[in-house]
């Protein structure tokens, strides 16, 4: 009897379904704003408890320690001196140890949440974790990138790859096992050529490769973003009051709370106190995303002095207003940065280059043969990230086949901490 | 006074250290984008800031200060002392400030946050060791947010324009009003514990205790100068800074 009943058990099990994959946000820009609820999260202490790093505070190697590093012996704008190294975090094991690095995505930083949030989880799991910044993020413009106009991948990553080569030096290459990498959004299609030019330059040899919710070709993804905003809104004037709108609704919900403050639970307070709409959650996305860019334009425009936003020839002092200028960078979008500053600019350096040559450049599409024989780079991302065509997920399919984790939803990186992704993350580099 | 006396030469001197002029490149842009002129144009997220220069001025300054000479002290403090050591130093700090916390309070005519202030005070001076355990806030009693700024915010005195003051960063005419009141009701732990002794060993000792009260102060301040990593800074926290206080008051 008993062993009829275990037999019946065994054959129920082998047919139940596989767990149903239970991100909670089904639609993608609710996904891409809101992200994972701490909740839903990956637990940390699932792989080793926290307190072992708070045993000795004073040789404690294992914390995240912030770096610098001076790649480039160039006076630096005197409005952007606090820039003029290259900022990164990394957490180190006690012993030798394989090496993850991280590539944050557009306009981040080495210290953005999705960094901070997997060096954690990998540090745990005895990896040697560096995160670096984006390419397109201020810091690595100013300090890192040897033109300093960003968005021509090849180049970028050209100078990631560099800065990685000299982090690892200052690590020390003996105390690395294995060299391992991952990135997500723009830094997961970064990931995918600098494993390419790693083939050419073999300086690290990577173990294993994995692409987070990349881009397939940056100008088609960057454009995407761009029409969330201009083809939501009338004009600039539209933007700015569904933002402040959406501001002074967060300002309610720090009002009704004791507890809620200016910090990452501001948004989940907002979306427990009302639903925002379709159309103010792809505001929001273009807004932030129109924001980085005109970051990214300015640094690079006082840097290379070409006269793009600032007038050509004129030093801003450090008392002077930049309102005038943010207000000129905000109205940039990224097509009229690549046409009116990146293409001419490449034009300069490389009279050969054309507009479809340096597009095409910048798309995985590139590298395909590479990308289609190399078994130790997977990617994961979801059917509904917006930054993706239909013809792109086509291109990730027929690229990587059994390689390629499609998840059902997820927006654009919404669910990079959650449970079920980070474990087959794990999953992934341990195998 | 002297310690901050002592961070300006420090600071000054390594200020000297630069390295040479930065040139615009050879590339020129064959666009250039124009200020926008249009005067329509609503500003959502512009702060009353006539005094832009100077403040942009202290900004830089405090910058400054802060990357050569307040967190480099501050670091070297994280990593001497325990974690459990600070939080116990920041603990008697905060203990402190429950004084002016009640007394703004009361000026409010706010009885509960009063009554949560004095008992929060009370418990953790007596049963806290003055005030080196945080008795009620572990036991999920948090301290109250109120200060002078907020006082006459709420009797109707308008903020006033943005001003950046040293060291202290980010604040208003009528907050730099009210930073100054609750220094005053704020006492220096160290003149009733040492008042026997000889003049210059009490006013050593109470250097002493400013100079841990400054480091305390920036060790408990998690923002950091430039992490948002934009160069228009200034104006993101000037904007989150004003609706921040606005908030505040109305709570």
């Amino acid at each position: 009897m008993h062993r009829a009943l275990l037999l019946c058990l065994f054959v129920l099990a082998a047919f139940a379904p596989a767990s149903a994959y239970e991100y909670p946000f089904k639609n993608p820009y609710e996904a891409t704003v809101l992200g994972t609820l701490p909740r839903d999260e990956f637990p940390l202490d699932s792989i080793r408890p926290s307190s072992l790093r708070d045993l000795n505070p004073l040789s404690d190697l294992g914390a995240v320690r912030e770096r610098e590093l001076l790649l480039h012996e160039r006076p630096v704008p005197e409005i952007l001196w606090y820039d003029d190294t290259l900022q990164y975090s990394v957490a180190l094991q006690r012993d030798v140890a394989p090496l993850l690095f991280i590539i944050a995505g557009t306009g981040s930083s080495y210290d953005s949440a999705n960094c901070r949030f997997l060096q954690a989880v990998f540090h745990r799991a005895g990896y040697h974790v560096v995160s670096l910044s984006s390419p397109t993020y201020p810091n690595f413009v100013v300090s890192a990138s040897t033109t300093q106009v960003p968005g021509f991948i090849p180049r970028d990553v050209a100078d990631l790859y560099q800065s990685m080569d000299a982090i690892v030096n200052e690590i020390g290459r003996d105390r690395i096992s294995s060299y391992n990498l991952t990135g997500y959004s723009l830094g997961g299609t970064q990931s995918a050529f600098l494993a390419e030019l790693d083939t050419r330059e073999k300086r690290f040899g990577f173990d294993k490769v994995m692409l987070l919710n990349p881009a397939v070709s940056l100008l088609t993804s960057a454009t995407i973003l761009d029409h969330l905003l201009s083809d939501n809104v009338a004009d600039r004037t539209e933007a700015a009051r569904v933002v402040a709108d959406l501001v002074s609704d967060l300002s309610a919900a720090y009002r009704g709370s004791d507890e809620v403050n200016f910090g990452d639970e501001f948004l989940f307070a907002l979306h427990g106190s009302r639903s925002i709409s379709e159309k103010e959650l792809k505001i929001l996305i273009g807004v932030a995303f129109r924001v980085s860019l005109a970051s990214m334009v300015f640094t690079s425009d006082v840097c290379t002095g070409a006269g793009y936003i600032s007038p050509r020839g004129h030093v801003i002092e450090k008392n002077e207003s930049l309102s005038p200028y943010l207000d000129a960078a905000v109205g940039v979008s990224f097509e009229d940065y690549v046409d009116e500053y990146l293409l001419p600019f490449l034009g300069f350096k490389d009279p050969t280059m054309t507009r479809e040559r340096a597009v095409a450049a910048s798309s995985l599409e590139s590298i395909a043969p590479f990308l289609r024989e190399s078994t130790s780079i997977a990617v994961m991302t979801n059917v509904d990230d917006p930054i993706l065509t239909p013809d792109n997920l086509g291109f990730l399919k027929r690229t990587f086949n059994g390689r390629l984790t499609l998840y059902p939803a997820g927006g654009h990186c919404g669910n990079i901490r959650y449970r079920d992704n980070v474990a087959a993350m794990l999953d992934f580099f341990r195998k | 006074m002297r310690i901050f006396l002592l961070c300006l030469i420090l600071f000054v001197s390594a200020g000297c250290a630069t390295n040479g002029q930065h040139q615009p490149g050879p590339f020129q842009a064959p666009v250039h984008r124009g200020l926008p002129e249009d005067p329509t144009l609503e500003r959502h997220f512009q702060v009353h800031d006539p005094w832009e220069g100077f403040n942009r001025n202290m900004y830089h300054f405090n910058a400054q200060l802060d990357r050569y000479v307040y967190l480099p002290v501050v670091r070297t403090y994280e990593a001497i002392l325990p974690d459990s050591v600070q939080q116990g130093v920041s603990n008697i700090f905060n203990n402190l400030k429950e004084i002016p916390i009640f007394v703004n309070s009361v000026l409010q005519g706010k009885a509960k946050k009063a009554s949560v202030s004095l008992g929060r005070f009370v418990f953790n001076t007596t049963i806290g060791l003055g005030g080196i355990i945080d008795v009620l806030g572990n036991g999920g009693i948090p301290q109250e947010n109120e200060d002078f700024g907020q006082t006459l915010g709420f009797w109707g005195v308008p903020p006033g324009p943005y001003l950046v003051l040293p060291v202290f960063g980010p604040s208003g005419v009528r907050d730099t009003g009210g930073v100054f009141v609750d220094a005053a009701m704020t006492i220096n732990p160290s003149y009733g514990l040492f008042q026997d002794m000889s003049w210059i060993a009490r006013e050593s000792v109470s250097t002493g205790v400013y100079g841990v009260k400054a480091v305390d102060a920036r060790h408990q301040v998690k923002f950091r100068y430039y992490e948002t990593g934009s160069p228009f800074e200034y104006q993101l926290v000037r904007f989150i800074y004003s609706k921040k206080r606005e908030l505040d008051i109305e709570k």
